[in-house]
């Protein structure tokens, strides 16, 4: 073979990238989207993924790109509105650095040492690890966790097929408080509040503005912009503090005490709505013994705010009511008493009356709860395929939630306490976790004391991470599978109802970029395959699972396609007391009534109404280290996104003047804050929108995977600071950790 | 200098590692060695690294190869040197950006069609090596110039120097023998008059 046949066999052999069509001018078959795509701006509605929210979306593809997204124009809610983290989703598709082929890792845990893996050869690889974790430990010693969304019904499905009942989301490092708080009250948390048409907002550390979600930012607007009132909670002045009408810079834990003295007012001076606690509710003589002890005058003692701003707050509201609401919040890992903060403002709800009335909550209408409203409405459920029966679990969870009338059986068992994963493979109790998963999850970051969780997650025998980038996690992983963006895939149909029934279909606005990464469908049913569970994915791709989903509701994968969105054509918002105040209502608690006295919550920890104790402050010299949102990120999720990291790659310590003055800090210096826990590095921001006995970071910094490079040690890492406790409502505590600040 | 064997050499060695271009590494290496002819010891590194790294089998060699390749090319901290022309030569500095474009246009306008694979896109240097390899092999001299001029060449000035300042052992002194070349201008030289017989 001569030197040029030798070149020329090596080009065509070597995976050659270029093909050559004989036809002049011809088109492949899989050049033709492409081509349709060179003629003009092709729109495709789907639903963004750059935060949980979900909104629907348009993408806007020329020339085969992602040129730009927008908010769709025809959801209502958002009108065609976009925040800057879905505008920027374009930057995460199109980013040199995501994640393009399966890693095993072939260094020690965090050195950064891989070599590439056919999606084959990584499937084999976990497969044979679980087995051996399998016969070894068990099933049960393999956790896997996941932000919570669509995709779980595939990713726990293949935990529970494999035989473990440690299935976790991210709940609890963030709303699960606030559901709980719903469902051990109204029955369920699919309560929402209509933000829009309210007359008066007491909102206590939801940061509207900031922790944005663009259709409800947007509702408050629209209410502030009718005249409606809002007074806002939060040590910190936030951009939601600057809209409202008070901004009450409590300290973190008093709040509890706030909320029961405004229900002591509402009882006591009648300020409720009779007819309806009678009608609907059960257990107010007992509430109403309860408050009695929460005074104006023993609030002001409690939470500093004096008592005639509490009784004319409680007035106000009560004057508004039913179109007045107190937000049940979002993210609600303040304290260890977060679920009592959050059932005492179920509880200011209920009584007012503000059920079902617009401008105050209504039950979230799916299609399931639609039909019992309106007999002959066509619209069916979702539903899925029909699955063998799960093997029995050999053990509890790790975390309790399944053992019934356990101090943790109120909490969904789909989403468990993810915060138990470490401690469980470090103290190995209840029984050792030997195996990890993390699916769209950052535990390193998202989990109180990283630093624990580093070490614990050095101990196993398999960590798995799934994601779009080389997260902190996925940097200590044994195997890194690449997922395709939300832009590249189509997911099973979403149920989105809100106040009237809804599916939401994220669907592909071009073909997946780098071939060997996958939509998260078609990688749980493969390694499901590979791993012999192939039975509980019994469906032959994503176009089938929906049709499925689809069969009976009388909504057509087609229609669907169309925008991105369905919503049912002849039902409008409503509110089922508007008309009739004493409309039938029945909601599914143990007496069928809003339970004011929790029945669940009896049974689980002598809890049956949200009890107050009076929390620890800093002591002198020390400070409550808190942490939020900024609107421009999300969580822990978005940091590394190009576009995102140009605006914010870095946080620094809110500081009140005060305090850096006694510190000798001034605004811009180097400092360090030390906790129980860790230290971290990062600089004073000296700001007087902060309490002097609090300091505060943007959460989500002090990155630790070199490949997150935009973020990599930039900031104050919040997580790194916080140790790994619980709050008895499951939830993770942020806002308890004192920390000691000095200059660097 | 035969510019075809050059430019499809380098269009293999710049493809994601395999095994058969792990087996076939000494031969390619001595191909481009005799087509160039540089100075002996600028090929020295490239020789020394097909004699350490070839232990027994080509595994070996392929773990070598892909632990260079990743950080590189595919997923560093940063990207050592991003091989998409796209990142150093569309106005806004994007991936897939108007470079691409242009570059999907000048592919199809010779009928060629980009099927993706592993982390090459259209505008990957793989890629591009491939389509000016492909330009010579079938008599298209004047076009095969003219991509050179107006796509390969500026992208390389921008790319090599990270790439050979990365001190990776196989693809930085490969980086420094095609900077080497360029700065020579004989790549420039010999497609100039392979397009002027073309021309006359």
């Amino acid at each position: 073979m001569d030197r040029r046949d030798f070149i020329k066999a090596m080009v065509a052999s070597t995976s050659a990238t270029l093909v050559y069509s004989k036809v002049p001018g011809s088109l492949m078959s899989d050049d033709l989207p492409q081509a349709l795509a060179e003629a003009s701006v092709q729109t495709t509605g789907t639903v963004c993924e750059m935060c949980t929210t979900r909104c629907t979306v348009v993408a806007k593809v020329k020339e085969g790109k992602v040129a730009k997204m927008e908010g769709h124009p025809k959801d209502g809610g958002t009108a065609g509105t976009m925040c800057a983290r879905g505008n920027a989703g374009v930057s995460l598709l199109y980013d040199p650095d995501r994640l393009k082929y399966p890693l095993i890792r072939v260094g020690e845990r965090g050195e950064g040492k891989w070599r590439k893996a056919s999606w084959d050869e990584a499937y084999t690889y976990i497969a044979e690890k679980m087995n051996a974790i399998k016969a070894k430990y068990g099933p049960e010693a393999v956790a896997m966790a996941s932000r919570k969304g669509p995709y779980d019904a595939f990713f726990h499905t293949l935990g529970k097929a494999y035989g473990s009942p440690n299935m976790f989301t991210h709940m609890s490092t963030c709303p699960q408080s606030v559901g709980i708080a719903k469902a051990v009250h109204y029955g369920t948390g699919a309560v929402n509040q209509d933000l829009g048409n309210t007359k008066y907002i007491i909102s206590i550390g939801r940061n509207y503005f900031e922790g944005l979600n663009v259709a409800q930012a947007r509702a408050v607007r629209k209410a502030l912009n009718n005249g409606a009132k809002m007074i806002y909670v939060d040590p910190r002045f936030t951009v939601t503090a600057s809209k409202a009408t008070e901004w009450l810079p409590l300290a973190p834990g008093t709040d509890v005490a706030f909320v029961w003295a405004l229900l002591h007012v509402l009882i006591k001076e009648k300020l409720y709505d009779a007819d309806f606690v009678t009608n609907y509710t059960t257990g107010f003589e007992e509430l109403s013994k309860e408050v009695e002890k929460f005074t104006p005058e023993w609030a002001e003692k409690e939470c500093g705010i004096p008592k005639e701003k509490i009784v004319q707050i409680a007035r106000e509201y009560a004057a508004a009511k039913p179109k007045a609401v107190i937000e049940f919040g979002w993210r609600s890992t303040f304290l260890d008493n977060d679920l009592d903060l959050r059932r005492a403002i179920v509880l200011a709800n209920v009584i007012i009356g503000n059920y079902e009335k617009q401008g105050g909550c209504y039950g979230v209408r799916t299609p399931a709860a639609v039909s019992k409203i309106v007999p002959d409405c066509l619209v069916e459920p979702l539903k899925g395929p029909k699955l063998p029966p799960f093997p029995n679990f050999n053990k509890p969870r790790i975390d309790g939630v399944d053992i019934k009338d356990g101090m943790y059986s109120f909490v969904p068992v789909a989403d468990g306490i993810v915060q138990q994963v470490p401690e469980s493979i470090l103290t190995e109790k209840p029984y050792p976790i030997k195996g990890f998963f993390a699916y769209r999850f950052n535990p390193v970051i998202s989990i109180t004391d990283s630093n624990r969780v580093i070490e614990a997650i050095k101990k196993l025998d398999l960590m798995v991470t799934i994601d779009v980038y080389m997260t902190d996690s996925a940097w200590y992983s044994d195997v890194v599978l690449p997922e395709c963006t939300y832009l590249e895939r189509f997911e099973p149909i979403m149920d989105a109802s809100g106040a009237v029934p809804r599916f939401n279909l994220r669907q592909p606005a071009v073909p997946i970029l780098y071939p060997e990464t996958k939509p998260y469908w078609q990688l749980f049913k493969e390694l499901g395959e590979k791993m012999g569970l192939g039975a509980y994915f019994p469906w032959k791709d994503i176009n089938e699972y929906m049709e499925i989903q689809l069969a009976g509701t009388g909504v057509t994968l087609e229609e669907l396609k169309k925008e991105g969105f369905w919503t049912a054509p002849n039902i409008k918002p409503m509110f089922l007391r508007e008309a009739d105040p004493k409309a039938p209502l029945t909601f599914p608690t143990p007496s069928n009534k809003i339970e004011l006295v929790s029945s669940v919550m009896e049974k689980a920890q002598k809890r049956g109404l949200p009890r107050y104790e009076t929390k620890p402050q800093p002591p002198a010299g020390k400070y409550r280290f808190i942490q939020g949102k900024v609107a421009v990120l999300t969580n822990v999720a978005s940091h590394n996104v190009p576009w995102l990291a140009e605006l914010i790659d870095t946080n620094s310590l809110w500081i009140h003047p005060d305090s850096a003055a006694k510190l000798g800090v001034r605004n811009g210096d180097n400092i360090i804050v030390k906790s129980p826990v860790g230290q971290q590095k990062g600089k004073a921001k000296v700001t007087e929108a902060i309490r002097p006995d609090c300091v505060y970071a943007h959460h989500g910094f002090g990155r630790v995977s070199p490949e997150l490079k935009r973020v990599y040690g930039k900031g104050i890492g919040s997580n790194f600071l916080l140790p790994n406790d619980t709050g008895h409502g499951s939830n993770t505590i942020n806002s308890a950790t004192f920390v000691d600040i000095q200059k660097a | 200098m035969d510019l075809q064997n050059i430019f499809g050499c380098l269009a293999v060695l710049f493809r994601e590692p395999s095994v058969e271009i792990a087996e076939r590494l000494d031969s390619l290496v001595a191909v481009l060695d005799e087509e160039i002819r540089l100075p002996a010891h600028c090929f020295s590194e490239l020789k020394t690294f097909c004699a350490h790294t070839f232990v027994d089998e080509p595994v070996s060699r392929l773990g070598a190869l892909w632990s260079e390749y990743i950080p590189l090319f595919v997923s560093g901290r940063p990207i050592e040197a991003a091989p998409y022309a796209s990142l150093y030569l569309s106005p806004d500095g994007s991936l897939l950006g108007e470079e691409t474009t242009r570059l999907r246009k000048v592919y199809s306008s010779f009928n060629y069609h980009f099927q993706p694979q592993g982390s090459l896109l259209l505008d990957h240097i793989a890629v591009e090596l491939e389509f000016i390899y492909h330009l010579l092999n079938t008599g298209h001299f004047q076009p095969a110039e003219h991509f050179y001029h107006n796509h390969l060449a500026p992208f390389l000035v921008s790319w090599l120097p990270r790439v050979y300042a990365s001190g990776r052992p196989f693809y930085g002194p490969l980086g420094q023998i095609i900077e080497n070349l360029q700065q020579s201008l004989e790549l420039e030289n010999q497609l100039y008059l392979l397009s002027s017989k073309q021309g006359a």
